[in-house]
């Protein structure tokens, strides 16, 4: 549940960053690194790289489609034949993109403070 | 405890800094993922649709409107021409932005600035640069500006149509670059007159290219001069004239032993690979244009048709507009990065353009000093001119290259670098591109030409690339000019190569504007180009060229026939399929066959064949395949140079074969027998009909396809593989790169109506479904009708949306 509260924040904060255009195309990752700082602190959530993989994977490729169909659903049939992928395969990659940024934000947020229990945070890192 | 910092963060960090820099460029061919997958400011959002009712500020004096039809076609009302020129440079940069910055690159020898040094179709980036500098597209393009600057007029067009593209260039940001900054991961650098002028040198390029003087010098000496005159001639029996019957030139150079300089210890011999298999011809010259004045018409209105021929490209090289404003009002289409119209109509006229064909590039073989210091001219050392040239690689070293050059020109291929042409080593090149020149003035004064004086006053300086200017207005006249800047030649002078220690060679004074070819209200009641050779009003200097005159006689013979015609009619000719070749071959070689005794099943077929190369038509094929075996085996001798490139004119096969049908060349070398015309027809039919008639005949589309590519050769952006009917040959010249770039026909009168289309969209961006959306009708010989406004109401009911600016 904390962990689909979480997903939820970093998709709001992502698009609302992502928003303001003349930033960076990584400037997401530096709010969620924070997202990650605070859940370290409050210690609620074992698995911050694998909530942050998710929530990029789920805003990367759900904004692709939505944009894509909304705007007349050229893009994606032009897109992967020039990153040598097929169609399938060059989502995927889309959302692998957004995940591992932005697991590897929220988890290096997450890591910044040392924690009571590090046990918890080990068994993440291996995982 | 929660206060002390751990370390461990670091690792998690430092992978994603990684990633994140990894993703931020282009690496190996891929773009830079991160930022061109990134759904909310990459390569998704370029789809967003961008052209809708706006009021932008582009900094003119009065508001400009510009409205939209329902093709995307801008119709821009301004005040005056300043306006008028910004708001053209702003409209189109919005549509075309990437192209026109692109090819100014490619003009100026800069792709490495983009590419690095990657191999670019067999060649590397900074070599292909070298290339474009060593033939001085740079520094010409610097000269021409400051010719173009110096007319006022000239100036002002170019001054507001920069400020236009570069008040859209400001406007941008990652999210909205266009498509391919995105995908090659570059920023549009500011705009600048210099990039106009590049661009026209670029098209001045791709419609100068012609030259052959290296293969016609080895030719003339391996055959001879009997034979070379025979199979290479500056004239025969076919060219096309526009008044006189075939075969009644007045000219006959021919006739004159010339250029006897050629020999052996002018040139030595060459060191190329052997090889038997030729290409057909390059088809760079398949436009055709004519006018009919108002007694053939059956409106009692001129009409004038156009349809120049030119690489096929996405995004297409012309952008259809309209220009109303500052005293002029003109539709057509322009060239991308520069003002104006390059081919369209106004209230009074209508023009259009095929390429002139005539050889302007020419090359000296010099007698150099080791070090390029000196060169000898006219029993004199003169010393070379160096040019050091600077070619920035983008994530390499800067290349830097020492240009010499002569009276003549450039040493394009010297020993340092010599990949334009290793053969060409140490010749300098002279070409009428290098001539410094207003062409956009020219333009600009057609655009607001009233009547045949200010077309001629229009055209009086203009210089490359050699055009057959037609033209038709609505008081009736009509006319053609083969116009550009041609020098006096001796007889065979340009046609081979030339000797740069004789001042002899070296022509310098031009032909006079009222020496040119031209033509002027014709008893015949019609006018026409299609790259054929132009007809020359005197016998005071020679013309040699890529001369075609194959189309040439087909719309003459369309159009000397006493019906009246209608814009219908025009346009049914724009898209004939028959091969005009076929047409004139294949009466004399079925005549050849049934003296043979061949009456068989495709004879007759080929009997009442139409010479049409639709998409289905089965016979075309096998013609093509035949044709192509009757030159293999005729021109069995020179195929076996080892410097052969092209076979002869088909029109010298033909005159061959109807004149002189037991000329040597049709004896085959590896027979004993000795063969005449007849028995190689003959040979040349049952060796392709016994391959045919193993399989089923294909039919004409299932082998002849277009391609429309990306700029960058880029699969993934191209329309590649379209069956196409047609044939270079034919008025409907569609070659797999090749085609019809525009097509239009105008009736002028009180008020112009007039029809057109292109093989592209108006659109530049690659996911707009503007980007091909003509390409379909094009190919379906479908014609648009267009709207040509002479008031900003009269647009309204016509408009899709509109941009004020201001």
């Amino acid at each position: 549940m904390k962990t689909t509260i979480y997903i939820l924040i970093i998709i709001v904060v992502c698009a609302l960053v992502q928003s303001v255009t003349v930033l960076p195309w990584w400037s997401f990752t530096v709010p969620v690194f924070f997202i990650g700082v605070l859940m370290g602190k409050k210690q609620v959530n074992k698995m911050p790289f694998f909530t942050g993989f998710l929530a990029g994977f789920i805003i990367w490729v759900a904004a692709t489609f939505f944009f894509h169909i909304r705007y007349g659903g050229r893009t994606l049939e032009v897109i992967p034949s020039l990153i040598n992928f097929k169609k399938p395969v060059a989502v995927i990659i889309i959302g692998l993109i957004g995940g591992l940024i932005t697991g590897l934000s929220l988890l290096s947020g997450y890591m910044l403070f040392k924690k009571e229990d590090k046990d918890g945070l080990k068994i993440q890192l291996k995982s | 405890m929660l206060k002390k910092i751990d370390a461990g963060f670091l690792f998690p960090l430092i992978v994603l800094v990684v990633l994140v820099f990894a993703c931020s460029r282009a690496m190996f061919g891929i773009p830079a993922l991160g930022k061109f997958l990134n759904p909310f400011i990459g390569s998704v959002q370029n789809e967003r649709n961008t052209h809708k009712n706006a009021s932008i500020k582009v900094g003119v004096e009065k508001e400009v409107k510009v409205s939209f039809d329902s093709r995307n076609v801008p119709h821009i009302f301004a005040s005056s021409a300043k306006d008028l020129y910004a708001a053209q440079g702003y409209t189109v940069a919005a549509d075309r932005l990437w192209q026109m910055d692109f090819i100014s690159y490619v003009a100026a020898g800069r792709l490495s600035e983009i590419f690095g040094a990657i191999p670019l179709g067999g060649i590397t980036a900074p070599e292909a640069d070298r290339i474009q500098r060593r033939i001085g597209m740079l520094l010409s393009a610097k000269k021409s500006l400051e010719v173009m600057e110096k007319d006022p007029m000239t100036k002002e067009a170019l001054d507001n149509y920069t400020a236009g593209v570069n008040k859209y260039i400001s406007s941008l940001s990652y999210k909205t670059l266009p498509f391919e900054y995105k995908l090659l991961d570059y920023k549009p650098e500011p705009w600048t007159n210099l990039k106009s002028a590049l661009i026209l040198k670029y098209m001045a390029k791709s419609l100068s290219e012609f030259e052959e003087d290296q293969y016609m010098t080895k030719m003339k000496l391996a055959l001879g001069n009997k034979d070379f005159k025979q199979l290479f001639p500056d004239y025969h029996y076919y060219t096309a004239t526009q008044q006189a019957k075939p075969g009644m030139t007045t000219l006959k150079p021919d006739s004159m032993p010339y250029c006897d300089y050629i020999n052996y210890s002018f040139l030595n011999a060459g060191t190329s690979v052997w090889s038997k298999n030729f290409k057909p011809a390059e088809p760079s010259r398949n436009s055709n244009c004519w006018a009919v004045s108002a007694k053939k018409t059956k409106s009692g209105k001129p009409i004038l048709c156009n349809d120049p021929h030119l690489s096929l490209s996405l995004p297409s090289i012309w952008y259809e507009l309209q220009l109303s404003g500052g005293g002029e009002n003109v539709y057509g289409v322009s060239i991308p990065g520069t003002p104006g119209v390059i081919i369209g109509f106004n209230n009074n006229i209508a023009w259009g353009v095929t390429n002139g064909s005539t050889d302007v590039k020419d090359w000296f073989k010099l007698k150099i000093k080791a070090d390029y210091s000196a060169y000898e001219f006219d029993g004199n050392w003169v010393n070379t001119a160096k040019y050091l040239d600077t070619i920035k690689v983008r994530n390499g070293n800067t290349v830097y290259d020492t240009i010499y050059s002569t009276i003549h020109g450039p040493i394009v291929n010297d020993r340092s670098f010599s990949l334009q042409n290793p053969e060409l080593t140490n010749y300098a090149m002279k070409w009428a591109v290098h001539e410094p020149s207003n062409e956009f003035g020219a333009f600009l004064r057609l655009n607001r030409a009233k009547n045949y004086k200010d077309f001629e006053d229009a055209l009086r300086d203009y210089k490359s690339p050699i055009q057959n200017f037609t033209f038709a207005s609505g008081n009736g006249d009509i006319a053609m000019r083969h116009q550009g800047l041609i020098y006096k030649k001796f007889p065979g002078e340009g046609k081979f190569l030339l000797d740069g220690t004789r001042k002899d060679h070296l022509y310098d004074s031009a032909v006079s504007f009222e020496q040119l070819p031209a033509v002027v209200n014709p008893e015949s009641g019609f006018v026409y180009s299609a790259n054929n050779r132009p007809e020359q009003k005197s016998n005071a200097y020679f013309l040699n060229g890529n001369y075609a005159e194959t189309r040439a006689n087909g719309i003459k013979n369309k159009l000397s026939q006493p019906q009246l015609f209608t814009v219908e009619d025009m346009q049914q000719l724009q898209m004939d399929n028959t091969n005009q070749v076929a047409k004139a071959f294949l009466p004399v070689l079925l005549k050849n066959l049934s003296e043979s005794g061949i009456k068989d099943k495709r004879f007759q077929a080929l009997s009442n064949w139409d010479c049409q190369y639709r998409l289905t038509d089965t016979l075309a094929q096998f013609f093509e395949n035949w044709i192509w075996d009757l030159k293999t085996i005729t021109y069995d001798e020179i195929l076996r140079y080892p410097f052969f490139v092209r076979p002869p004119d088909d029109y010298v096969l033909l005159q061959l074969i109807t004149f002189d049908s037991a000329n040597h060349f049709f004896d085959r070398v590896n027979t004993s027998e000795r063969e005449t015309a007849k028995d190689l027809i003959l040979n040349s039919y049952q060796n392709i009909s016994s391959s045919a008639d193993a399989g089923k005949a294909p039919e004409w589309g299932a082998n002849h396809q277009a391609n429309i590519m990306h700029l960058t050769n880029v699969n993934g952006l191209s329309r590649m593989g379209i069956p196409a009917p047609g044939y270079r040959e034919a008025l409907n010249a569609i070659s797999p790169n090749w085609g019809p770039s525009w097509r239009m026909v105008v009736e002028l009168g009180d008020k112009p109506n007039a029809w057109g289309i292109y093989a592209g969209g108006q659109s530049g961006n690659p996911v707009s479904k503007n980007y091909d959306a003509f390409v379909n009708d094009w190919l379906v010989g479908k014609y648009y009708k267009l709207n040509y406004f002479t008031t900003v109401a009269e647009s309204e009911k016509e408009t899709k949306y509109s941009w004020i600016l201001n």
